[in-house]
């Protein structure tokens, strides 16, 4: 639909439609905030309300060396993905490498591999007695432990959200900029960065964010790769330790890094930028010719692909094979993949439910509540899942027995932890939506209620449907969150992955993963289909 | 005569702008009410309060008898029974051409016979199955019409509703849509800054300024006897000439020229392109300096002796090339206001 440039600043801001929020939007908007902050206030009461023992233990020079490591690896992991991401973004997007098409499904399929389950995988290979020694008796590759096997297991497994979101800002590139940028005298290379590169800038800030705060809260990976991370150290001192203050404490302390990395981020990014209302028509470029560099291009994806996508499906299906015997009875399999299903479809339904409010807010009304809202949703992005596990589980074993350790409790977290999953695509879709469609249905004698129900939620499915996806494939693969609060006896495809991996059950471990992962790829191609992924 | 429409000391602050300004008016049943004005002059948002989508800091809306809008009393736009036709026209773009006309009527009971009236009304009975991107700026735009039309409004409010369309598609929709208000009886508001579109369409117009209500009269009132300098130089071309008024003759470079009120002191002198004629004359005033040609006329740009710079509406058959020697009389209107 064409906007005039007259209301074009009316849509950029959301123009308020009818002046005030209804009641019930404002009500259930405050609802979904106070539930986004109960883990961190819950957290900070309980470090206020801490001993001296627990501060005096959080300022050792141990802490210092955890804090050290982690920033170091995210640090490493975000430059190895960015580098990675955009280079296979430039080739699945810009060039004419054969088959991009499937390339650029194939740079996006890793992120249903949990990055656990590419840890165990690599080291059930590539390990001491791993499957390459096993069956091929090569034994020449050094080990995947500490930080080199965090480093590469972890970039392998998220250098697909910078490649992603670089593909997509690649994709609705002005073509026309950069031929002019030639005509203007400059070289294909100095085009490249003086033009490509600071128009893929966002979009690769965006890329890396996602990258560091998946380092940050990552869980499993680093601790079968026995990498000291803080999320590891935060695991083992609520496990090991009968005074929990210490935990809450780190966990805080790793909110704080996070927090760090997201204003980082959002300072860097500059106002958002609608790039759809640019005048003038958008040509896309001519895609450039690889010629003798064909073969490297597509060593590159390949090789990526098959380290990624070939290697894990393979060891998986070996162990697997291999360990029928173990796998007699088949029903507990089904029984944790009915829990996954079961759970992360109740997070995907409830949480778009709770990000709707949240979204319709910020979207169309300005005010106070709406920018507090904001606040409250964008900083839970700098929550990772075991800091909101334990702030949980803390919070119910005081003040809610009764939901300790239920689903309802997962859920919650569930929620808390994917809002922004939930709420990133759906805002995407609704300040699409001209605000001017909305007033004509309030004209046409409609409600509030019933404006929303037949014109601005049909419009909005989109995002509706991708914050959906987006929310299923995070809960299948959530690891930590799901460790500390599932309930007694509710096994999920993670949970059980990852207790029989750590178990030394291979077998077992692989039956349960390759079923994840199949799982997992539902959402994954509707968002590959609908081409939303970069949210 | 019956009021449709009733407005009174109107008043809408956005930040620090103004945006309406103790505006009152009125518009009778059945009439044609345009609302002319600059972009940012507060038309938009007249429009707006009256449809019930911005509250007003002040002042009254009375829709057909009834209180809309009051200290008080807020009714909200849902059941103020007022159709609006969007700028951007605003179609649902999830809905067909038909679901969109049959969006505000309630209760199957009827509706499709009226969805079909009015479709035959805007002549797009052909469309109906057509999804909004499928169709021209000007078949959006009936569509648009159509389905404010189809509840049966006690008022239709237009926003520029010709603002998107070409040139050629504006001139021939603006009489359809005309005319199609008029067989539906329909008492219509519309904003414009177009002073062509709001002078040909409207029984009554209204001159926005900086969001007061400057001017209320027919479209002959308000171009040949605009209320002050600013309305004159907006709607239509107008020359200026500096005078001195000696009661209701005012002296100036045309000479004396006789003004409708009487003004004493020094005076702007304002005369319509057309009221002036050229002829060829060696020992004339004036020079001319440059052509304007649009077909049916040309507007020719003269110089005079003094130093002053007048536009001439001439037919187009007046053919003195640049440099020519004219004479410029003054043969209709002239206005003078006090400087």
């Amino acid at each position: 639909m064409i906007v005039p440039a007259s209301r074009l600043h009316a849509v950029l801001r959301g123009t308020p439609a009818a002046g005030h929020p209804p009641r019930w939007l404002v009500a259930a908007g405050l609802l979904v905030g106070a539930a986004m902050m109960l883990p961190v206030a819950y957290l900070l009461v309980r470090a206020v309300g801490s001993g001296g023992d627990a501060w005096a233990l959080l300022w050792r020079w141990r802490t210092l060396q955890i804090l050290g490591s982690t920033v170091a690896l995210a640090l490493a992991v975000t430059a190895a993905s960015v580098a990675l991401g955009v280079a296979v973004a430039w080739l699945t997007h810009r060039t004419d490498l054969p088959g991009r098409r499937w390339w650029t499904i194939a740079s996006a399929l890793p992120l249903v591999v949990p990055s656990y389950l590419g840890a165990f995988v690599f080291l059930a290979a590539f390990g001491p007695r791993g499957l390459l020694r096993d069956v091929l008796g090569i034994d020449v590759l050094p080990e995947l432990r500490g930080f080199p096997g965090a480093l590469v297991v972890l970039t392998l497994f998220s250098y697909p959200f910078v490649a992603l979101s670089a593909g997509a800002a690649l994709d609705g590139h002005d073509g026309s900029l950069e031929e002019a940028s030639r005509l203007l005298g400059r070289t294909a290379w100095g085009t490249f960065w003086r033009v490509t590169v600071p128009q893929l800038r966002p979009a690769v800030t965006a890329g890396a964010l996602l990258v560091g705060l998946y380092v940050l809260s990552d869980f499993g990976a680093i601790s079968l790769v026995q990498f000291d991370s803080f999320t590891q150290v935060i695991y083992t001192q609520y496990r090991g330790s009968l005074d929990r203050s210490l935990a809450a404490l780190l966990a805080l302390l790793l909110v704080v890094l996070t927090a760090v990395v997201v204003v980082l981020e959002r300072r860097t990014r500059g106002p958002a930028r609608f790039h759809r209302f640019a005048p003038g028509v958008r040509r896309r470029l001519r895609a450039t010719r690889l010629r003798q560099w064909t073969p490297l291009g597509v060593l590159v994806v390949a090789g990526l692909a098959t380290l990624t996508l070939v290697v894990p499906v393979a060891v998986l299906a070996y162990w697997w094979l291999r360990g029928t015997p173990e796998l007699a009875d088949g029903s507990e399999l089904w029984q944790a993949a009915a829990n996954s299903a079961l759970a992360a479809g109740l997070a995907a339904a409830i949480t778009v439910l709770a990000a709707l409010p949240v979204a319709l807010l910020a979207c169309r009304y300005r005010g106070r509540a709406s920018a507090w809202l904001q606040a409250a949703v964008y900083s839970s992005q700098a929550l990772p899942g075991i800091v909101i596990a334990l702030a949980l589980v803390f919070f119910a074993a005081n003040y809610a027995p009764v939901v300790y350790q239920t689903l309802p409790l997962l859920l919650f977290a569930y929620v808390v932890r994917f809002q922004p999953h939930a709420s990133g695509p759906l805002r995407g879709s609704l300040v699409q939506i001209t605000p001017t469609v909305e007033e004509a249905a309030r004209t046409l004698g409609q409600s509030p209620a019933q404006a929303l129900r037949r014109v601005t939620l049909p419009l909005a499915r989109p995002g509706l449907q991708a914050g959906a996806a987006l929310v299923l494939l995070g809960a299948l693969k959530e690891l930590p969150a799901t460790l500390l609060l599932a309930p007694t006896g509710f096994g999920t495809l993670a949970t059980r992955t990852w207790g029989f991996a750590s178990e030394g059950f291979f077998a077992l471990a692989a039956a349960h993963a390759l079923v994840l992962m199949l799982l997992a790829t539902v959402p994954m191609v509707f968002l590959a289909r609908r081409g939303i992924a970069s949210e | 005569m019956n009021v449709a429409l009733r407005c009174r000391e109107l008043s809408k602050r956005f930040g620090d702008v103004q945006a309406v300004d103790d505006v009152s008016f009125e518009v009778a049943e059945g009439s044609l009410f345009a609302l002319l004005g600059p972009s940012g002059c507060g038309k938009t948002t007249v429009l707006r309060l009256i449809a019930g989508l911005e509250t007003p800091d002040a002042g009254l809306i009375e829709i057909a008898g009834s209180i809309a809008q009051s200290a008080r009393t807020q009714v909200p736009p849902e059941r103020r029974h007022v159709g609006l036709v969007f700028q951007d026209y605003a179609l649902f773009p999830h809905l067909d051409v038909r679901a969109n006309v049959a969006f505000g009527l309630a209760g199957a009971n009827g509706r499709d016979a009226r969805v079909d009236e009015v479709l035959a009304q805007v002549g797009l009975t052909e469309l109906a199955r057509r999804m909004p991107d499928e169709l021209s700026g000007g078949q959006q735009q009936r569509v648009a019409l159509a389905r404010a039309l189809a509840p049966r409004p006690r008022l239709v409010l237009l926003d520029e509703p010709y603002s998107n369309l070409d040139a050629a598609l504006r001139v021939g929709l603006r009489l359809e849509v005309r005319a199609i208000l008029r067989a539906a009886g329909a008492t219509a508001v519309f904003v414009t800054h177009d002073q062509e579109e709001a002078l040909s369409l409207a029984d009554v117009v209204g001159v926005m300024m900086e969001g007061r209500l400057v001017q209320i009269g027919t479209a002959t009132e308000v171009y040949r006897r605009p209320a002050s300098r600013v309305v004159a130089e907006f709607i239509g071309e107008v020359n200026l000439l500096p005078g001195q008024g000696i009661g209701r003759a005012v002296v100036c470079d045309l000479g004396t020229v006789v003004v409708p009120e009487p003004l004493i002191g020094p005076v702007d002198v304002l005369v319509r392109p057309e009221a002036l004629r050229l002829s060829a004359d060696p020992r004339g005033q004036g020079v001319v300096t440059g052509h304007a040609f649009y077909g049916h006329d040309q507007i020719v740009h003269v110089r005079l002796d003094s130093g002053l710079r007048l536009q001439c509406r001439t037919g187009p058959g007046f053919d003195q090339p640049d440099g020519a020697r004219v004479r410029v009389q003054l043969e209709g209107d002239a206005l003078a206001f006090r400087r």
